[in-house]
């Protein structure tokens, strides 16, 4: 292929990824994802096998452990832990349910089987689709908090976006003096709330949850902690630094409310 | 040279996965592994093949970027496709251009995201907007990574041939 060819090639496919409608864009991205969950998921192994390999001494001292403690022997105490603490963790989503809005009569519970590969999107894969009842814009919470939206949702998976990335904006209010703001992410991975109340009484610790705006989020879904408090230079609000209820880079399973 | 592309294509593919497995581990932290295989075909194959590259490692990424693709699938495109024009003018084997033109390459394509996305949002442009754009663990870590990968590929995918004897 001449040089020239190829750039009239890339050129071409590059407009017309631009002018695609989003319904078209997001219809091909998620055929990807279906075409991609192998090797993704392939990937996601390999990692989890290093990391395995990684707590391998960590693994074994407490095996010895175990069995000094509790005698049990043999491989299978690996098995058990593993399913252990996965079961641990579908209990706590399954908990959820208490603090769950009223209104939400079904929720689904998915993994996530792949986070953005690019340091600077905080976006991950859900492996559960529109079959299962995921539609755009329903809020994803972990076994604790509200941790993002769907944003795009295919057959079978769907991807997440983040409370941290900049692209993500949610409604939001101090739960103890009720004042109002709006939640964003920042491309450094902060969360912050802009436009409170130059008069809010908002200290340190103060708990931020869902205000419910726009009918996409249930009100009340808790999202993070205040971590401090300021007044932008020139502007008439304060804005607050806030840290999500949840490790974000470590949620493997996800509930999705329907 | 048709081929060698096909071959470029299939390892920018293999980074891919590699970087979404880095991901894994250390979210948020991960090396550009795509955009240093683009760089590098570019170096080595010219700026067609860089561009190409580019454009193809640029997709994959934007599959995972949130709303319209295109953004990365161009600014990793123009990546390539500008090392490969500068590549005359540089000595392509040095450390220092293994270390300097990922990282450098990097941080232009966050501030470009970072121009489009507030240029989208309609809030004002300001000097921060450069200090935004520096995240120092994708940038170091793809500076760090960038000599031992470009030493992995040369041996995985050698050049075809010099550029210089390309039109000889």
């Amino acid at each position: 292929m001449r040089p020239n060819r190829a750039f009239i090639i890339v050129f071409l496919f590059i407009f017309v990824l631009i002018i695609l409608p989003v319904s078209k864009s997001v219809l091909i991205k998620a055929s990807a994802y279906s075409i991609l969950k192998s090797p993704l998921a392939f990937s996601r192994d390999v990692s989890q096998t290093l990391l395995d390999l990684v707590r391998f001494s960590q693994n074994a001292e407490e095996l010895r452990a175990s069995k000094r403690s509790s005698g049990a022997r043999g491989p299978e105490t690996f098995q058990l832990q593993e399913v252990l603490a996965e079961n641990m963790r579908l209990n706590r989503l399954h908990e959820m349910r208490n603090v769950l809005p009223v209104t939400a009569s079904k929720v689904v519970v998915g993994r996530v089987i792949g986070r953005s590969p690019a340091a600077w999107n905080r976006v991950f894969l859900v492996d559960k689709g529109e079959a299962q009842g995921i539609r755009v814009n329903m809020p994803v919470l972990s076994d604790t908090s509200l941790i993002g939206k769907i944003i795009e949702a295919g057959p079978g998976v769907s991807k997440a976006l983040l409370i941290t990335d900049p692209n993500s904006r949610i409604g939001a209010l101090v739960q103890r003096t009720r004042d109002q703001g709006i939640l964003y992410g920042t491309f450094s991975g902060e969360c912050r709330m802009k436009y409170l109340s130059l008069d809010a009484k908002i200290i340190p610790g103060d708990l931020v949850e869902s205000a419910g705006y726009g009918g996409f989020f249930p009100k009340g879904l808790l999202i993070g902690r205040i971590e401090k408090v300021w007044k932008e230079p020139g502007q008439i609000y304060q804005v607050a630094l806030v840290t999500p209820l949840t490790e974000l880079s470590r949620v493997e399973e996800v509930v999705c409310i329907v | 040279m048709f081929s060698s592309r096909l071959a470029a294509l299939l390892w920018i593919f293999v980074l891919f996965l590699v970087q979404n497995s880095w991901a894994y581990i250390f979210p948020e932290k991960a090396p550009a592994f795509v955009l240093i295989g683009a760089l590098y075909y570019s170096l080595f194959e010219g700026a067609a093949s860089g561009f190409v590259a580019g454009a193809w490692g640029g997709l994959l990424i934007d599959l995972f970027s949130q709303g319209r693709p295109g953004f990365f699938t161009a600014a990793f495109a123009a990546s390539g496709g500008l090392c490969g024009m500068a590549s005359s003018k540089i000595f392509e084997d040095s450390w220092l251009t293994e270390i300097t033109l990922p990282f450098l390459s990097l941080y232009a394509v966050l501030l470009a995201q970072q121009l489009v996305f507030l240029t989208q949002a309609g809030e004002s442009v300001t000097f921060a907007v450069f200090s935004a754009a520096f995240l120092p663990w994708p940038l170091c870590a793809t500076a760090l990574c960038a000599p031992w990968l470009f030493a992995r590929l040369r041996k995985l995918s050698p050049r075809q041939r010099r550029r210089w004897t390309a039109g000889a």
